[in-house]
């Protein structure tokens, strides 16, 4: 096909604006999918995602579409909406020219909305705001149209409303598609370069690569090379997504598709390389190559009905379909051999912990997921660590560093104050407020990452009644006044429990943690002492009083069988707990400690 | 003949009571309701259709309270019973000072009854009314006092501390009062809010004030004090008795010896299984009318079982556990099903090992259940 002909473009979408609902009428309105075969928000794969209503996987769909006699291939990319997959966002716009802004109408414009139109015009696309559910009671079309023009620049004018629900307005943007997106640029360059912009690891045929290419072509058989990992393959299968794979004999410049060769984890393919022929391969990678970096970690250790062997299966089996989380042996003195888990975000933890538990029926203990600091010592080395098991002693250390990032808030004016608030106690610096309406506002912040790590979406959710949005972005490392919390339980350091924080923090988030695991630990035959200790100096006690009375009055002939099953419950209620010297601590307690809410 | 296989000890179950007390999670009913001779002839079916060395060495008649029954019925079905059982070793009853009087004490002498339980629980007014008990500190005085002149030389009393209102000062004269010449064995029990009684719910409304766990505690260890230093040998962990006058029938229980128990709802061990009876007394008449067994439950128990209930049982017992015994008993070493909860429990000073005995400590016993459960089931 004529790349003049060829328009690649992806919808962008705040959650549950729409963005599904429109792919769906696109592919019905060019007959890609036939209304006997269509079934709603078809580009979803994954049940999990289906039931958040959020795309975790990328999908391409090529469709065709005859306008005013010729036909045009239009290649719908979806992207994956969420602040946690922000790299991939940005490679799968980097196959893209155009992008479909989409809006709800009754919501108006939303975090993400904004983070991910600011990629797009980042990444040079053309954009087409659509206003969506106006058929809504409660739809404000125009007063969206203002605020889209406000935080974006974009010309109301040019706004397109419709109903992707009920179609309205969607063959008139049909053609937008065509007339205002342009097409893709033509490429001269001899070389063949395709871009990845996503992968998928298919049980029978292994890891699928999403391409973009962007000059020269590839055919079946090509050896080909991937240039930032260096990696050779050679092409079995050339695909388009209609959207089930359908093979093809060649992929021209311009064009999207898929590409399988034989590639058998997803953790040799990175999104963002460069594939290119093997026989003459192309001199530079093309641009945005990054490797992703993996924001929040945590360690997993096995729970009682499963061992580490279990447990690593269950990732492998995992990674081979996400190639973003990481998992690194780990051993704990208190829980034994576990896994370092790196995660692009806290949503990316919360699926791979729903799908351990789903698909593998593993029980984890879980501990706080913590940041990669940077650690300068006073011999001038400078690393990273993950753990705060992995500081070294305090006067090897000349600066500890965190990682910082720029922090947005949209949010209904009245949560101003909470939100501040919030800020505040997470040690954030308010860099900017606007007002995008009458009644929203958009708060950027400078944010220790390791402030928002956890709970803060969650509390902000809390404090805004489910209105206020974030987005965040990595902006660097930076000295910050850290110390290690050590906690001790009956005169032993738990390293599972120790917790790097900031000094301003440190006595009373220590006294926070002793209060919730004293409520989270049994009582035991003794007592236990609760110390919180920074370089061994104990800045909190508590104590978990033993118990006194714990004795069967009465135990004649009648009472030996209903009582030996008790008993055998209690022996079983303590096997259940991690052993820690001669404490025995509830998986329940690990997590206790992590909820830093009041 | 003695065959060492069957049970020695039998205990015999009266299903009725005149009223429910508060606290009481035994099985009992009104004899009122019940057709009383009907359901003891039953009874004496059972226990003729049963196998058990003869004469048996102890012979316990619980419930319920036996007396409520009248003194006819009662001494009439015991009289059989006997026939039956031979004369015991010890020949305990149950009695409950409410239905209890001089003739039924003299009547219960005269057929053979050598021990009597007297289910005081309490020597202040208000204590037993809370219990609701139906007599009076008095009246629990005059039987004690009755069956002392009638010639019974194994008096035992039943006292319950830790009664919402109570205190340790009047749980310390309560122990003054039973420690007298006339008794000679005492049960000591704190007071259980067992499931599904009136008491529990009294409990869980909120309307009571529980004494609070270190109070339960001192009574507890005051018991101990008082007693032992009265002359009475604290031998398992609720039961004290002057030398000589330790509860045989019981210690079958706690030593995991073979016993049978005969009526509804009672228990009985023969060594390979454990059975209850039929509670619901109606249907364990049937059964027996009907000529079928009347367990509600039978479970086969494994060595390992036996060899833990062992552990729990002799552990209830102040000098513990012999070890040679022991794997005699069960055919185990109790280190190799126990070991690595031996050690934790010497080394946490909840266990001790003396003479080959091991034992709970003195400052074990309050808190025993949470070293008897790691031996509920091996290591």
């Amino acid at each position: 096909m004529n790349t003049e002909n060829i328009r690649n473009f992806c919808i962008i979408a705040h959650i549950d604006h729409g963005k599904s609902t429109l792919a769906d009428r696109l592919l019905l309105l060019t007959g890609t999918v036939s209304q006997k075969d269509f079934k709603e928000q078809m580009l979803d794969t994954m049940d999990i995602e289906r039931e958040r209503g959020i795309t975790v996987k990328a999908s391409a769909v090529t469709m065709h579409y005859t306008l005013n006699g010729v036909e045009y291939m239009l290649n719908l990319i979806d992207t994956p909406g969420h602040v946690d997959f922000h790299y991939e966002v940005s490679r799968s716009m980097a196959a893209c020219e155009g992008a479909l802004l989409v809006v709800d109408a009754s919501q108006g414009v939303e975090a993400q909305t904004v983070a991910n139109a600011y990629l797009a015009v980042d990444s040079g696309l053309e954009i087409i705001p659509v206003i969506n559910k106006i058929d809504l009671p409660a739809a404000q079309p125009k007063v969206v149209a203002e605020e889209i023009e406000h935080i974006l620049g974009i010309n109301k004018n040019e706004c397109f409303y419709i109903s992707a629900k009920s179609g309205q307005g969607v063959s008139e943007l049909l053609e937008a598609i065509i007339t205002f997106l342009p097409p893709p640029a033509v490429d001269l360059t001899k070389q063949t370069r395709a871009l990845i912009f996503d992968s998928h690891y298919d049980e029978y045929r292994g890891v699928i690569c999403y391409v973009r290419l962007v000059s020269g072509q590839l055919n079946p058989g090509d050896k080909i090379l991937m240039m930032g990992s260096s990696r050779s393959y050679q092409v079995s299968e050339l695909g388009k997504f209609t959207p089930e794979m359908k093979k093809i004999d060649s992929l021209g410049a311009g064009e999207v598709g898929y590409v399988i060769a034989n590639i058998r984890t997803l953790s040799d393919v990175t999104i963002g390389d460069t594939i290119t022929l093997a026989k003459e391969p192309a001199k530079k990678l093309l641009p945005g190559y990054k490797k992703p970096l993996q924001m929040v970690f945590s360690d997993f250790y096995p729970g009682n009905n499963t061992d580490y062997s279990h447990l690593r299966s269950a990732f492998e089996k995992l990674s081979l379909n996400d190639a973003s989380f990481t998992f690194i042996p780990q051993n704990s003195p208190a829980l034994g051999f576990g896994f370092r888990c790196g995660f692009l975000g806290l949503l990316h933890m919360e699926i791979i912990q729903e799908r351990l538990e789903r698909e593998s029926n593993i029980e984890v203990v879980q501990t706080a997921p913590t940041v990669t600091y940077e650690v300068v010592e006073t011999s001038g080395e400078t690393y990273r660590i993950d753990s705060p098991s992995h500081m070294p002693e305090k006067t090897k250390i000349a600066e500890l560093r965190e990682p910082y990032v720029k922090l947005e808030v949209i949010t209904p004016k009245d949560a101003i104050g909470s939100i501040m608030k919030l800020a505040e106690m997470k040690r954030c610096q308010l860099i900017k407020t606007d007002y995008i309406s009458p009644t929203r506002v958009m708060m950027e912040f400078r944010a220790p990452l390791a402030e928002i790590v956890y709970d803060f979406y969650d509390q902000l959710k809390g404090i805004s009644r489910g209105y206020a949005t974030m987005d965040y972005k990595f902006t660097g490392f930076e000295a910050g006044d850290l110390v290690k919390i050590d906690i001790l339980v009956n005169k032993a350091i738990v390293d599972a429990l120790s917790l790097i924080v900031h000094r301003s923090n440190a006595e009373a988030r220590g006294r926070k943690m002793l209060v919730k695991l004293r409520k989270a630990i049994p009582r035991h035959q003794f007592e236990i002492p609760l110390q919180a200790a920074i370089g061994g100096k104990i800045i909190a006690r508590e104590s978990i009083k033993a118990f006194r009375k714990d004795v069967t009055a009465k135990l004649y002939g009648g009472d030996v069988t209903r009582k030996m099953k008790v008993l055998k419950r209690q022996k079983e209620g303590k096997k259940r707990m991690k052993s820690i010297g001669s404490v025995q601590i509830p998986q329940q307690a690990f997590m206790s400690i992590l909820d830093t809410s009041e | 003949m003695i065959n060492t296989n069957l049970p020695k000890s039998v205990y015999i179950h009266i299903p009725f009571c005149k009223s429910k007390c508060s606290y009481c999670g035994f099985f009992s009913k009104p004899a009122n309701q019940y057709d009383v001779k009907k359901v003891l002839n039953a009874e004496i079916a059972e226990l003729k259709k049963s196998v058990f060395q003869k004469p048996a060495q102890t012979l316990y008649i619980g419930g319920g309270s036996p007396a409520s029954v009248g003194c006819e019925i009662l001494c009439s079905f015991l009289s059989k019973v006997v026939e039956l059982t031979g004369a015991a070793g010890e020949f305990t009853v149950e009695i409950n000072p409410a239905d209890a009087d001089e003739k039924l004490l003299k009547e219960l002498f005269e057929l053979g009854v050598n021990r009597i339980s007297i289910g005081v629980q309490s020597f202040c007014d208000n204590e037993l009314a809370f219990l609701g008990r139906g007599y009076s500190a008095k009246q629990a005085e005059k039987i004690i006092g009755a069956a002392e002149i009638i010639g019974f030389k194994n008096i035992g009393i039943d006292l319950i501390f830790a009664v919402p209102g109570s205190n340790l000062k009047n749980w310390r004269e309560t122990i003054k009062k039973a420690s007298r010449s006339s008794i000679q064995h005492i049960s000591a029990y704190s007071l259980t809010y067992e499931k599904n009684t009136p008491l529990e719910k009294t409990k869980l409304s909120g309307k009571i004030k529980t004494v609070d766990e270190d109070t339960d505690r001192k009574m507890f260890e005051a018991a101990i004090r008082k007693l032992t230093d009265a002359g009475f040998e604290h031998y398992e962990i609720s039961n004290f008795a002057k030398p000589g006058f330790k509860c045989r029938h019981n210690l079958t229980y706690w030593k995991n010896d073979f016993y049978l128990g005969i009526g509804p709802a009672a228990a009985s061990f023969s060594g390979d299984y454990r059975i209850e009876n039929i509670s619901d007394i109606d249907k364990y008449v049937e059964c027996i009318e009907s000529d079928r067994e009347p367990a509600a439950e039978k479970i086969k128990i494994t060595p390992s079982e036996k060899a833990s209930q062992t552990a729990v049982l002799n552990l209830r017992l102040i000098k513990g556990i012999d070890l040679t015994e022991y794997k005699q008993r069960t055919g185990f070493d109790i280190y190799e099903l126990f070991g690595r909860s031996i050690e934790k429990n010497l080394k946490l000073k909840l266990l001790q090992l003396r003479n080959n005995r091991l034992s709970l400590t003195k400052q074990a016993l309050p808190i025993a259940d949470s070293v008897l459960c790691d031996f509920a089931q091996p290591d």
